[in-house]
């Protein structure tokens, strides 16, 4: 389901009223909720930016079934688009919070994935952060007029606007990757001895490379020129031992015409142990 | 010779407080156990009501007796709250209860009118931070919700092969989504209560069991939802103060 200006597919009839009442919308009076803490809060405020609603998507998804050979490193493609398609699905429908409560961008996002024992194949995904509007009515949607997501900090999201960036989109990239087993032969061959197991090494640096040119390409169609806050991690989420998730994600983003630069920073001696 | 008085806050904290005219007088607790009746599930998708209502008048309780002692002591706030839930669901002859444990520190803002008791589930420090920025907190707000939902339309997609293919589980996914809902709208409800225009800190407590399963069409989930947060609100006493600089900290 990807994101479609103006729908609002997904989203429980409770959810878009409850949104319309915290805007003010039927005659209650406006109310915003954030999960950011009192400094998040209060450098968003700074920076010109007010909350105006916890925002969070989800979907329930049952993960397809591949067969790997058991003797091949070989990505999972089965895997890697139930991963890409259950997140998309819980970013699409948190932005579509985001719309219906007029933001301008989500801060603070939090990508989940909660498995149950109740269901082996199925998986829980969330996308939760904090919708933001500029106070002044600056434009900071993205150039598909998306409200733009972040997983920064309130704390450096302040950071990155004062040294001249906007955050466009939470960018990822996903590979789902079978390691081969070792054959007798090579088990033999290194018993005993000091050697690097090279078929290991190299699934992980090829599973790993996808992922981040996967993120990076993403980067690339939103306009970026950098991606901040980037990591790479690693989950096996209950399948078999030799078959990984790397999922790599950050902050794309893009310099601010005419930003003026950097404040030169104060050296402070914490009174923190 | 009076008692010495107790609380959860810092040495700097304590400094930070008086800067504002904020004194701590003592450590407050409130503590409730409340039995559900068995617990009925209805056949359709609806809200379990008798652990909702059960929920709120534990909560009701423990708060008002944390309350009650707070003004005992001649406070007109509690701060740097902390709140514990438990659930205990167990059809045996023991039956299922419920049970909360609320601890804070009880504080006497000299700024504000007496008889107004606050409560807040944010620090001192993060107290501070909020007055000098122009805002207060007027009460810790909690939205909770059990939901029940019947996935029991949820067919394979593409035929007898469906579980090896990738899909949604909609009829699933709406479960969480409403009980979430529910719990927004009546921690919202609660915010407008005690006069705040916003909340802040919200944390999300959420669980999911499931009976029957997918592939025989009998699977119901259950859904918990607790949300608890820090309403505030505009201050009319104070100007805002912060000065906010970029820093390295050599530590």
């Amino acid at each position: 389901m990807p994101y479609i200006q103006g729908s609002f597919e997904g989203l429980p009839e409770a959810a878009k009223q409850r949104l319309v009442e915290m805007r003010g919308g039927t005659g209650k009076k406006p109310l915003f909720t954030s999960d950011l803490s009192v400094n998040e809060f209060l450098l968003c405020q700074e920076a010109g930016f007010d909350p105006v609603g916890l925002v969070m998507g989800s979907s329930i998804y049952h993960i397809g079934f591949q067969l790997p050979k058991f003797y091949q490193s070989q990505e999972m493609e089965v895997l890697t688009q139930a991963m890409y398609e259950a997140r998309e699905l819980a970013m699409t429908r948190m932005e579509e919070e985001a719309d219906i409560l007029g933001a301008d961008g989500v801060v603070g996002v939090r990508l989940e994935v909660t498995r149950y024992t109740w269901g082996e194949a199925m998986a829980e995904f969330k996308a939760i952060g904090t919708a933001i509007k500029h106070r002044a009515g600056g434009n900071y949607r993205t150039v598909d007029n998306r409200p733009f997501t972040s997983d920064l900090s309130g704390q450096d999201f302040w950071t990155l606007l004062k040294a001249g960036y906007q955050p466009l989109s939470l960018v990822m990239g996903s590979c789902v990757y079978h390691v081969a087993h070792q054959g007798m032969m090579q088990s033999m061959k290194q018993s005993g001895r000091n050697v690097e197991m090279a078929n290991f090494t190299q699934a992980i640096y090829d599973a790993r490379e996808l992922a981040l040119s996967r993120m990076q390409s993403e980067a690339e169609r939103e306009g970026a020129t950098g991606i901040v806050g980037a990591s790479v991690n690693e989950n096996n989420h209950g399948w078999d031992s030799h078959v990984i998730e790397y999922f790599a994600v950050g902050t794309a983003v893009k310099p601010i015409e005419g930003a003026s630069a950097v404040p030169e920073p104060t050296m402070t001696i914490s009174l923190n142990d | 010779m009076a008692h010495p008085w107790i609380g959860t806050i810092t040495p700097k904290e304590m400094v930070a407080l008086a800067e504002i005219k904020i004194v701590p007088i003592g450590q407050v607790f409130g503590t409730s156990f409340r039995s559900i009746s068995t617990l009925y599930f209805p056949t359709t998708s609806s809200e379990v009501r008798n652990e909702v209502e059960a929920f709120q008048m534990m909560l009701e309780d423990s708060m008002n007796s944390l309350r009650n002692q707070a003004t005992q002591m001649g406070a007109n706030g509690v701060i740097d709250m902390k709140m514990v839930h438990t659930v205990r669901v167990d059809q045996s002859a023991n039956g299922s209860w419920l049970m909360s444990k609320i601890v804070g520190t009880a504080v006497s803002d000299q700024s504000r009118p007496q008889p107004e008791l606050f409560t807040a589930g944010i620090s001192a420090n993060d107290i501070v931070m909020l007055r000098r920025a122009g805002f207060e907190p007027c009460g810790l707000v909690v939205g909770n919700s059990s939901y029940y939902k019947v996935a029991w339309r949820q067919i394979p997609k593409v035929g007898p092969l469906g579980f090896w293919a990738n899909q949604e589980v909609s009829e699933l996914t709406e479960g969480p989504y409403i009980a979430r809902e529910l719990a927004m709208t009546r921690m919202g409800e609660m915010a407008r209560a005690c006069g705040g225009s916003g909340i802040i800190g919200v944390t999300t407590e959420s669980e999911v069991q499931t009976f029957g399963t997918l592939t025989a069409g009998n699977m119901a989930a259950f859904c918990r939802m607790r949300l608890t947060g820090t309403a505030i609100r505009r201050n009319s006493i104070t100007h805002p103060e912060v000065n906010i600089q970029t820093t390295i900290s050599v530590s």
